[in-house]
């Protein structure tokens, strides 16, 4: 079998099987990477010992003991996720040689069950992009058509796992991070419900926005990660178990909201031609459709902005050059020198400028007028989704307005911001949402993607929806 | 809307050093972000009530320092690039 047609749930048979080894898997992985990746650009580092892992996993098959869920399983890692022992860089030059001293919650859990973690993928630095040409160690291609971009800024999770080199990849997504790439590469892509995973060892980009989540070929491989790596941790304050734990699944009669602010002039016409088969299917399955309202849609952007910037501005505050780094040779006087030269050299053209306008709307005499406005927004913004799940169990829209661009399409900073228009309100409220394909458009060839966006904690019923869709895509 | 001179003072707060033509190109691209985000200007937000963080009161931990092993500490440490012991050196700070 090729390794690009696996899937998890396949390789779990093949290895259980024995039709393959997990050392002959990891090995192929390796291999594919090592005769592929320079061209992609998907990872920044592999793990050296990824084979050795594979080899202690078969011992344990071999003699019988019990295994993981997820042994054997090749995965991807976000470089924004600490792996204990391996580089993580967050795309910057700023953190070349930092090496995580200790692992994130997820990568625990994942190894807990026995995955085999290659390696460590590209991102726009400090996960701060929607088009993967932004990180420090260069730009990474879409495998389905390398004139492309993968998007971001989980652009190397989401290139690995569509060119077929691991099964899975852990992204975050902070504005649409983990389903804009998704989207643009065909894959399944999932930002649960803010809270629902640990963000412990995560690398903070905005602390009320980030949140960690899977990439997959398929519903069932990115619902299989999911249920592995969520739930409340001690070491993450802001992480919760739903309160509500055994829901009952109306599966028969979902109601699903069309929200009219999303289907606008922006949004390419293909995509639009795509989604309303897709919806005319669904109704003939018995689903039915309503139009809905997001009144305050429109500012979801610009509020995402100043309260993303302002975060990360402040997050990336502990980047000093004094215990993070290699030893920087910067010519200064004093330590405030020594921190502005080093910041100047070692963050790149995105980084500077969110930090710069963070710092801006939190500065004195603006705060009111841009940072406790835009919270105030926000609250707006959530208040529209709390309506609009009254009426209908989940919300349909698009995930991008556009296939995936060109590489040096968008040079323009807002052009960028405007791939997101569809994502970032979902973080603003900190609901659940999936990017599933639904097949390609022609010219340019390329997959696009529907957003599934769900009330708080139901990832239960965005599994349910998305499986029904991908069945439909399918047929 | 916003001044090189401002530019400047923001780049000061930030700890940015910027070169002359990144504070040109910063001030430029402020202009355009800033009516970018300004489209907020428009909510009519005499009903909206002010905003509250949500209260997580229950997951806030004593404040009590925890020991950590040498090891650990140790650890943590691998990543500093000037130290001393279990100190971190840096530049003076006038």
């Amino acid at each position: 079998m090729k390794l690009s047609d696996l899937t998890i749930a396949k390789a779990k048979e093949c290895l259980i099987d024995k039709k393959f080894s997990c050392q002959e898997l990891t090995e192929n992985v390796l291999g594919e990477i090592n005769k592929r990746d320079k061209e992609i650009n998907s990872f920044i580092n592999l793990n050296e010992k990824a084979i050795d892992e594979a080899k202690s996993i078969d011992q344990k098959i071999l003699v019988g003991k019990e295994i993981g869920k997820l042994a054997g399983i090749p995965l991807a890692i976000k470089d924004n996720i600490l792996v204990k022992g391996l580089k993580c860089t967050a795309g910057s030059k700023m953190l070349e040689e930092y090496v995580a001293p200790y692992n994130a919650t997820v990568i625990e859990k994942l190894k807990k069950e026995d995955a085999i973690i290659i390696g460590k993928t590209n991102l726009d630095e400090f996960a701060m992009g929607s088009s993967g040409e932004y990180s420090a160690f260069g730009l990474t291609k879409n495998p389905l058509d390398p004139e492309r971009v993968p998007g971001g800024s989980s652009a190397g999770s989401a290139a690995s796992v569509a060119v077929g080199f691991v099964l899975g990849a852990l992204g975050s997504d902070t504005g649409g991070s983990i389903r804009q790439p998704a989207a643009f590469c065909g894959l399944v892509g999932l930002k649960p419900t803010y809270g629902r995973v640990s963000r412990y060892g995560l690398i903070a980009m905005a602390s009320s926005l980030d949140q960690i989540g899977p990439l997959a070929k398929n519903v069932d491989d990115a619902e299989f990660i999911f249920n592995i790596i969520k739930g409340k941790d001690q070491s993450d304050s802001t992480s919760i178990e739903p309160r509500i734990t055994n829901y009952q699944l109306p599966i028969t009669d979902l109601k699903i909201g069309l929200p009219k602010e999303y289907f606008i002039n922006q949004l390419n016409i293909k995509i639009k031609n795509r989604i309303d088969e897709i919806i005319k299917k669904l109704e003939k399955l018995g689903t039915k459709i309503e139009k809905i309202s997001l009144p305050h849609t429109d500012y979801a952007l610009p509020c995402y902005h100043i309260i993303m910037d302002a975060e990360a501005s402040s997050n990336l505050a502990r980047y000093d050059g004094v215990r993070f780094s290699k030893l920087k040779k910067i010519k200064s006087e004093n330590i405030f020198d020594f921190y502005s030269e080093l910041r100047d050299k070692e963050f790149g053209p995105e980084v500077k400028r969110r930090i710069m306008l963070g710092t801006f709307v939190l500065s004195s005499g603006y705060k009111d007028n841009y940072y406790l406005k835009a919270q105030r927004v926000r609250q707006l913004i959530k208040k529209d989704f709390e309506e609009a799940f009254k009426k209908v169990d989940l919300i349909l829209t698009p995930t991008t307005p556009t296939p995936a661009f060109k590489i040096g399409e968008k040079q323009n900073p807002v052009d960028l911001y405007l791939c997101d228009i569809f994502l970032a309100a979902v973080n603003l409220a900190g609901l659940p949402a999936v990017s599933v394909p639904i097949g390609k458009i022609v010219e340019p060839e390329m997959p696009v993607g529907l957003q599934i966006i769900a009330p708080y904690f139901r990832e239960d019923l965005i599994f349910n929806l998305a499986k029904k869709i991908e069945k439909i895509v399918k047929a | 809307m916003i001044s090189k001179e401002q530019i400047e003072h923001i780049a000061k707060l930030a700890k940015i050093k910027l070169a002359p033509a990144e504070t040109e190109r910063f001030t430029k691209e402020f202009y355009q972000i800033l009516n970018f985000v300004n489209q907020l200007e428009k909510i009519d937000m005499s009903r909206v009530e002010d905003f509250l963080p949500e209260s997580r009161q229950k997951s806030i931990r004593q404040d009590k320092s925890q020991k950590r092993s040498d090891q650990e500490i140790e650890k943590l440490m691998v990543n500093v690039p000037d130290k001393s012991g279990k100190l971190i050196k840096t530049k003076k700070i006038r």
